[in-house]
């Protein structure tokens, strides 16, 4: 069952000069139920600005974005953005920040949010760090609190945008493998937006390769490696030509924007 | 430990500093009346205590003071959080903002004077001058300075525009409207003393200006060191509010 569906979606911004600024161009995708797709491509070539149309906070200017089958009106419950800058709150603890989401939604009565909350600190990992601050943890734990944060509202759709690009190599595997570990419980339909190919690879069911003119899409590539995933899958030999095929993809695209040479 | 180390090594500084002053008179360098002697201002101090002489000008320097600061928290909050929000009324108001809020305010004391009376009226009139522009304008710089990304998690989650006021606008200028209450303090002090010195002879100010022009360096002296006290009293009255509206919230991180 298609989940989301992304139609032709343009995004314009208005400029300071009174002009338009083209960020996304003509986007087409479709995302089934449970599916994890992933979104790479240069920086500037309206990933974001995708995932902001998807959650809501961005309205299309041209073509249409459906959540099973509905028109997307604005931020909704059934879907919850992780960011990359984290986006805690500094004045507030773990706790009070994975509840956040909770207490904006008032779907869930004031005496459960508690147990809610403990739950998915329990499931992130965080136990014994309720009461601290964000500033008292490290990055990949703050990007726990962000997940935690999200998942506590109980979205459908799982949106991330380079969530774990503030994060060192080593701490961004383990979370990513901890990311697939949730996934294979919660079972959410994720679109993430990252600039490691090791990591879309690594993630998804399909992996979308953008282009750099605005938000086009250069290919869709299917992953067909086992799942569940662990570490040692990098290594495989199809992991191996996957990373490299993107890899020849996104080269072609910076010489392109770079020098304009790709043609020769 | 370093903590210890920090206030030892000032302490030291202190004692140092007392010692030479106190000094200073018998070895000949300075008439008593130039600078007096930290004895002779404890002696005063006690004096002023003992003899009650101090406590209703105390008063009433406290009432004045009081009701000026609360009037400029009253109007300066809300006025920094509009302009802080609004790019209308910053653009239509910094300007003349900036304008006041340098303009040596203690300058116009004469027309305050004239406007709201000798004594309480005056002085509560500077008090709220001195107070509220910097309340105002580090208000409204908390508003403007928030993290545009956590107005984007509030609204992600369906937050309202309200949702984003008081989940995020309003506690994250929380430490740049402290800094401008702090201002504020002391700006306010400032003009409580110097408006009771010259408009009126009552208050903390009032008495400072009768033993300073009758030369009576030591109780002047021991005047000071009152509002002095007063001024760390209130800046800390303030910290331990803002510890309490923010209950763990740890200021220097951010
Ligand atoms: N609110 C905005 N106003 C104007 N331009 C924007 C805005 N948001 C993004 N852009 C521009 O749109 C383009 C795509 O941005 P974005 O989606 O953030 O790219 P990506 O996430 O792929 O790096 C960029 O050139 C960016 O400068
Ligand atoms: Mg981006």
């Amino acid at each position: 069952m298609v989940h989301i569906d992304l139609r032709q979606v343009m995004v314009t911004f208005p400029q300071p000069d009174g002009g338009e600024f083209l960020a996304v161009n003509s986007f087409d995708l479709k995302v089934e139920k449970g599916e994890f797709v992933t979104i790479v491509g240069p920086s500037g070539c309206g990933k974001s600005t995708i995932l902001s149309v998807v959650d809501g906070l961005i309205r299309p200017s041209g073509g249409e974005a459906l959540i099973n089958g509905k028109p997307v009106t604005g931020p909704g419950s059934d879907r919850a953005l992780v960011f990359q800058e984290f986006a805690l709150l500094p004045w507030r603890t773990v706790e009070s920040n994975i509840m956040l989401g909770l207490e904006l939604q008032h779907k869930v009565p004031r005496g459960k949010i508690e147990a809610l909350v403990s739950h998915y600190i329990k499931m992130v990992g965080l136990q014994g760090f309720e009461r601290h601050h964000p500033h008292q943890l490290s990055g990949g734990m703050r990007q726990r609190v962000g997940i935690a944060r999200a998942l506590a509202v109980n979205p459908e759709i799982l949106l991330m945008d380079e969530p774990f690009a503030a994060l060192d190599a080593q701490t961004r595997e383990i979370m990513s493998a901890e990311l697939l570990r949730i996934w294979e419980q919660e079972k959410k339909t994720v679109l993430f937006v990252t600039h490691s190919i090791d990591e879309a690879v690594y993630l998804a069911d399909r992996i979308v390769v953008l282009s750099g003119c605005p938000g086009c899409v250069r290919e869709i590539i299917p992953v067909s490696l086992s799942r569940p995933r662990n570490l040692e899958i990098k290594d495989e030999a199809e992991f191996v030509r996957l990373r490299r095929h993107i890899w020849g993809l996104l080269e072609q695209e910076a010489q392109r924007q770079a020098g304009g040479r790709a043609g020769s | 430990m370093k903590k210890w180390e920090r206030a030892w090594i000032g302490g030291l500084a202190v004692l140092i500093f007392l010692i030479l002053w106190e000094a200073a008179m018998p070895l000949g360098l300075v008439k008593v009346a130039d600078i007096s002697r930290p004895s002779l201002v404890a002696k005063a101090f006690v004096e002023l205590a003992v003899s009650g002489e101090v406590f209703q000008p105390l008063v009433i320097s406290l009432k004045e003071f009081l009701v000026g600061f609360v009037l400029a928290l009253i109007v300066g909050i809300p006025v920094g959080i509009v302009l802080g929000r609004y790019r209308f009324f910053s653009m239509l108001f910094d300007p003349l903002l900036m304008a006041l809020y340098t303009m040596p305010y203690l300058a116009i004391m004469p027309l305050l004077v004239v406007w709201f009376g000798v004594g309480l009226g005056a002085t509560v009139a500077v008090v709220f001058l001195g107070a509220a522009f910097p309340i105002v304008i580090n208000t409204a710089v908390g508003m403007r300075e928030v993290d545009p990304v956590w107005v984007r998690a509030v609204r992600s989650f369906g937050g309202s525009e309200w949702d984003v006021f008081r989940k995020v606008l309003l506690p994250g200028s929380v430490p740049p409207m402290m800094t401008g209450i702090r201002l504020g303090v002391g700006r306010g002090l400032l003009g409580m003393v110097v408006s009771e010195m010259y408009a009126s002879t009552e208050g903390i100010g009032g008495l400072i200006g009768l033993y300073g022009n009758s030369f009576r360096t030591s109780e002047l002296i021991a005047l000071i060191a009152v509002v002095s006290v007063l001024g760390f009293v209130f800046v800390d009255l303030m910290r331990r509010l803002e510890g309490w509206v923010n209950k763990g919230r740890a200021e220097a991180q951010w």
